[in-house]
């Protein structure tokens, strides 16, 4: 077993530090002078990253060709003491998962960059847009590389933040300000659970480390969080007379944290209204990166949610649920970005899932969730920086007022099928792939109706994928503008083509011999998932085809029949309504108004006690001052016998 | 040679009294150089000998980790006073302040104190550190009625002396107590039998009131308010922070040294006068209009939160005060800076005075902000770090309610400290204040100051190295 090395893995820390070295530059050099320039440093620092990353996969992989995958910490930096035995080190964590994660940051984002420079070239403040880019980046990196639970939650907030300033980017608009807070509240909610999660993985981690503990680990270590030993013993450790384990709560808790980044039901709300945010931030943030972070997590924390069972089953049954919930509502919303959210929340369904059915005996659902995160990387940020270029030419966001652009937009239109074909799971197309191995998982692992799901998803994401490709493309243009229709410059069409190439070849890769729990294995096509897969996904096709092909007429008349029930539908099943239900009807009436009027006048009348004698004792003190020296001299000779007192007193 | 550094400042200040013979009153502009310079050699020399231990002199004189810690801050304080003091002596100002001149004697003198101290910290016998005390406190009277022709700073001085002797006085009495008793000069641990004797028990008393007087802890205090107010805003400073100092240093001698241990059965004294202090400071600051009286009673109460680390006698409460010390001189002096800035160019002190600050001169009102904060004990500023490691100290020695005293004396300071960063920042200005110009000496000492104060609020490694040098010493 020899350790990997080499010159980049020795130097893995430059990976985050160059986004962030530009991150600054950018923002407080570069920016001032010329918001061009600010887009050519970040796209390149970027890219630096992102060459970095490969040549570090390629370094890593081919030192450990067939072995066990280790993990190495090539730089640590002790951050916080507490106290002897409980310490917090910032540090990079390299192993196959990080690194794919890497690789994936890193290369997306800097095509997007690349996209940037031209999508946002009229915009008079892309200074500011690279330079948030760029601390996103930076965010992620730190986030993925993270070695222990501490500095993966300081870079999830980190994350947080910079989605938060980039859905909130044309601050002007009141929309996407709302949404950016929305998106802030909501998983800063989730991320209270995340938090509690931790603090009681701390507690308890702790208390075990002094007798389970190894020597360069610390408590809140991933690699000591996660081992068998600690594990076992947190799972038969109860809070109080309570039935469930602390391990069980625990999961369930940093669970509620996944479930916000990655947008699971009932805390998705968010992550539609987030495409308020340029089309570049959505394609990077809101469907390639950030919301794969809740995924990432639970990978990272695989063993713990195993070893719990019920917690597993949660991540199972929650993402499936969102996986159809989500495609449901695709199917009836209007914008053209909308609809690629909710296919987003819809895939992020699938990856969850599929780590739910993975067992430690069946670990084929978690290579094949990383394998699903890895290909819809690529084919779901070309689905919207292609979008961002339809938008760009016809400046709407309904599919209702597009139609007609094949020839008008024809290298964008092919990178658009390329992608839905692949998202559609088209053989042999990256998606194609990925879905036929999360199936095969969850028909292994022995979830029959998970799998059925899964396998009705698949259809329904033909469906509405090609719902908006027929519509935005096929037809007469149905929109007002009347100006020509321009293809997009070759600046963005080339990060499209490299997405598309991607999306095609992703697929081959042999994520079974990179990613995987256990033994390695060889994915074959599994034909009795393949091939009702692939029929459900051209029948998809086809009532796409019937339904929409001719300006959605047909459609129009289903949407009549359908009546009431497509309209809650339509509405997302009234669950915005219903949060606001309860926040305003119950939370602010009947919890926020009590506390608001006891602080007004109990709190506040407390503090301006306390203020009024701190200063009565000053006003009154202050009078000891006489300035006479002879009275100072008084005092001090009062104060020596005092002190007398007080040594008789104590020594006597 | 481990008196190297004394003897450093010992030439310098020589050299800066000959020079000044020499030279007519434009070229005396080179003085303040000479003593910046002579400072960091003498800081050089020190950081070169790395903590180490050693004795001269006969035994009277020897050098430990935690005493060089001492002369750290020594040298730091001074070097600090000399950035801040030359724009003044030199008439780089907008108002003229009368009776402000005699520059080489100033430099001397101020150099004569940090010797004192100096000397101070290395004593090993009871002649030794009566002396080099008096050295050090002398020549702050000196300092005090600088302005010779100005009442206030005359008053201020007079006070200064009478009280400064009586307390000189006392501990002269209670030294001659001990050497009576014990029959050493020696500055060795004391048998605890002498712990039965009532005259020891006077003899303790007197010099605890001597300890009390140097870091003014109430009801010692009482000479800090008019002193600080009536002597020239660098003097201020200085004498808010590094005879401070030389208080904490006396006091190690004598309890480390002397009554090695004993503190420890005192805890409940130390802790009563502790409150005491801080409370009364914190209060009476709240109703002050002179900026530099204010400061004086920020001061007091930071003396309080300083002799917390003696509570119980721990040894955790070492490392604490000398962190603490170092952050404090840091942050004080930023924050003295500013004043010294402020008063140079309009002449002003009071606290109304700097309304508007913050739309003329936003960087010097953001830097006074951030050391008023640090001061508060606002994280991630080193002042908070500092307090939290005093504050563990007493909850370590059992002394709860002390920590909750503490923790809402912060409290109540925060509400004082807000109310400049309220003048500088809430108010308007006057319609006819203009941008202040600054010299490139202050304005980079300012940033140096900023810059380190937030430093040693986020990296751990100063404390570190305090804590282990002197923990190891401590348990020789």
């Amino acid at each position: 077993m020899t350790e990997p090395a080499g010159i980049v893995l020795k130097n893995a820390w430059l990976i985050p530090a160059i986004p962030l070295a530009s991150f600054v530059l950018v923002g407080l050099v570069v920016r001032p002078l010329s918001r061009r320039l600010a887009g050519i440093v970040a796209t390149a620092a970027i890219f630096v990253s992102a060459a970095m990353a490969w040549i570090l996969a390629w370094e890593y992989f081919s030192a450990t060709p067939h072995g066990e995958p280790t993990a190495v910490i090539p730089w640590t930096f002790e951050w916080l003491r507490y106290q002897t035995g409980l310490t917090v080190k910032l540090g990079v964590l390299v192993d196959p998962l990080s690194i794919l994660l890497m690789v994936v940051v890193t290369t997306v984002s800097a095509l997007v960059h690349l996209y940037s420079i031209g999508y946002m070239h009229d915009d008079e403040g892309s200074g500011r847009f690279f330079t948030w880019m760029n601390l996103f980046t930076f965010s992620m990196l730190g986030l993925v590389v993270a070695p222990n639970i501490v500095q993966m939650y300081v870079f999830w907030e980190l994350v947080g933040v910079s989605s938060f300033l980039l859905i909130g980017y044309y601050y002007q608009k009141p929309s996407a300000v709302a949404a950016s807070n929305k998106a802030f509240i909501v998983t800063r909610f989730a991320d209270l659970g995340f938090m509690i999660g931790i603090l009681i993985l701390g507690f308890y981690g702790f208390r075990l480390f002094s007798e389970l503990g190894d020597a360069g680990l610390q408590p809140f270590d991933f690699a000591f969080l996660t081992s068998p030993a600690v594990l076992e013993r947190l799972a038969t450790m109860h809070l109080g007379t309570c039935d469930i384990s602390i391990l069980t709560l625990s999961m369930v808790l940093v669970f509620m944290g996944a479930a916000g980044k990655s947008a699971m039901f009932p805390l998705h709300i968010w992550l539609p209204d987030a495409m308020e945010g340029p089309t570049p931030v959505s394609a990077l943030i809101h469907a390639a990166t950030m919301v794969v972070a809740g995924v990432y997590l639970v990978a990272r924390l695989f063993a713990a949610f195993a070893a719990s069972g019920t917690a597993l089953m949660v991540v199972a049954y929650v993402g499936a649920f969102t996986c159809l919930f989500a495609a449901i509502i695709g199917l009836t919303q209007d914008d053209i970005k909308r609809v690629l959210a909710f296919s987003t929340l819809s895939q992020l369904g699938y990856m969850m899932f599929a780590l739910g059915v993975a067992t430690v005996g069946h670990p084929l659902g978690y290579t094949a969730s990383m394998f699903h995160l890895f290909t819809h990387a690529f084919f779901k940020s070309l689905l919207f920086l292609a979008a961002g270029a339809v938008i760009h030419a016809v400046h709407t966001n309904n599919i209702w007022e597009m139609g007609g652009l094949v020839r008008k937009l024809p290298i964008t239109h092919a990178t658009f099928l390329v992608a839905t074909l692949a998202i559609a799971g088209i053989w042999p197309l990256a998606g194609f792939f990925s879905k036929d191995e999360i199936l095969g998982a969850a028909l292994d692992g022995g979830h029959p109706v998970i799998f059925a799901v899964g396998l009705l998803v698949a259809g329904l994401t033909a469906l509405y994928m090609f719902r908006i490709y027929f519509l935005t493309f096929w037809g007469k243009f149905r929109g007002m503008v009347t100006d020509p229709v321009h293809e997009v410059p070759a600046l963005m069409r080339v990060p499209l083509v490299i997405l598309a190439v991607a999306s095609i070849v992703a697929g081959f890769v042999p994520m079974g011999r990179f990613v995987r729990i256990g033994e390695e294995h060889h994915a074959g096509i599994n034909l009795a998932v393949a091939i009702p897969a692939s029929i459900l996904a051209l029948i998809g096709i086809g009532l796409a085809w019937i339904l929409y092909s001719a300006d959605g007429r047909r459609a129009a008349q289903c949407t009549v029949r359908m009546g009431a029930f497509y309209t809650v539908i339509k509405q997302k099943f009234y669950i915005d309504e219903a949060y606001l239900f309860v926040t305003r009807r119950i939370l602010f009436r009947f919890v926020a108004r009590p506390i608001a009027w006891f602080d007004r006048h109990v709190v506040d009348g407390g503090v301006n006690l306390s203020g009024w004698i701190a200063r009565t004792t000053g006003s009154v003190l202050r009078h000891l001052q006489t300035g006479q020296v002879q009275v100072y001299g008084v005092w001090f000779v009062g104060g020596a016998l005092l002190v007398l007192l007080i040594l008789w007193a104590g020594w006597r | 040679m481990i008196f190297l550094p004394e003897l450093i400042v010992v030439v310098c200040a020589v050299a800066i009294l000959l020079t000044d013979l020499w030279l007519d009153e434009r070229r005396r502009v080179i003085l303040a150089p000479m003593a910046a310079i002579g400072l960091v050699v003498a800081m050089a020399s020190l950081i070169i000998s790395v903590p180490q231990n050693g004795l001269t002199l006969g035994g009277r004189f020897s050098v430990d980790p935690v005493g060089w810690w001492f002369k750290v801050f020594f040298l730091l304080s001074g070097l600090i006073t000399i950035l801040i003091s030359l724009d003044l002596l030199d008439g780089r100002v907008g108002v003229r302040m009368r009776g402000i001149g005699f520059r080489g004697e100033y430099y001397t003198v101020l150099l004569a104190t940090i010797l004192g101290m100096m000397v101070l910290v290395s004593a090993r016998d009871l002649i030794t550190l009566y002396v080099s005390l008096e050295l050090a406190t002398m020549p702050l009277f000196v300092l005090t009625a600088w302005r010779r022709d100005d009442a206030q700073s005359g008053e201020a001085g007079m006070k200064y002396v009478i009280f400064g002797a009586m307390a000189s006085a006392c501990m002269l009495y209670g030294l001659g107590l001990l050497y009576g008793l014990t029959g050493s000069t020696a500055l060795t641990a004391i048998d605890r039998q002498l712990a039965n004797m009532p005259a020891f028990w006077l003899a303790t008393a007197m010099l605890v009131a001597g300890i009390g007087f140097k870091l003014t802890i109430v009801p010692f205090h009482f000479w800090a308010a008019d002193v600080y107010q009536g002597a020239p805003a660098p003097v201020t400073a200085y004498l808010s922070v590094a005879s401070k100092g030389a208080g904490l240093a006396f006091a190690f001698q004598i309890l480390y040294r002397w009554m090695d241990g004993w503190i420890a059965d005192a805890a409940v004294g130390v802790a009563v006068f502790a409150a005491l202090t801080m409370t009364l400071g914190n209060t009476v600051a709240i109703v002050q209009h002179n900026i530099k009286r204010f400061m004086a009673f920020s001061a007091i109460s930071q003396a309080g939160y300083l002799v917390m680390g003696f509570v119980g006698g721990l040894p955790e409460g070492i490392p604490a005060m000398l962190f603490y010390l170092l952050v404090y001189a840091v942050t004080n002096l930023a924050v003295f800076a500013c004043i010294v800035w402020f008063s140079n160019q309009t002449g002003k002190e009071q606290i109304e005075d700097y309304r508007g600050l913050a739309r003329t001169n936003p960087l010097i009102a953001l830097t006074m902000m951030l050391g008023l904060f640090s001061l508060a004990g606002i994280p991630p500023l080193s002042g908070f770090v500092g307090k939290f490691f005093l504050f563990s100290v007493a909850s370590k020695a059992g002394f709860h309610w002390l920590v909750a005293v503490a923790a809402v004396n912060s409290t109540i300071s925060l509400y004082y400290y807000l109310r400049i960063v309220r003048q500088m920042y809430i108010e308007p200005a006057d319609k006819d204040s203009t941008r202040l110009p600054i010299t490139p000496t202050l304005a980079a000492t300012l940033m140096v100051l900023s810059a380190t104060q937030l430093l040693m609020g986020i990296i751990p490694s100063l404390y570190e190295t305090i804590s282990s040098q002197t923990l190891a010493w401590l348990a020789r």
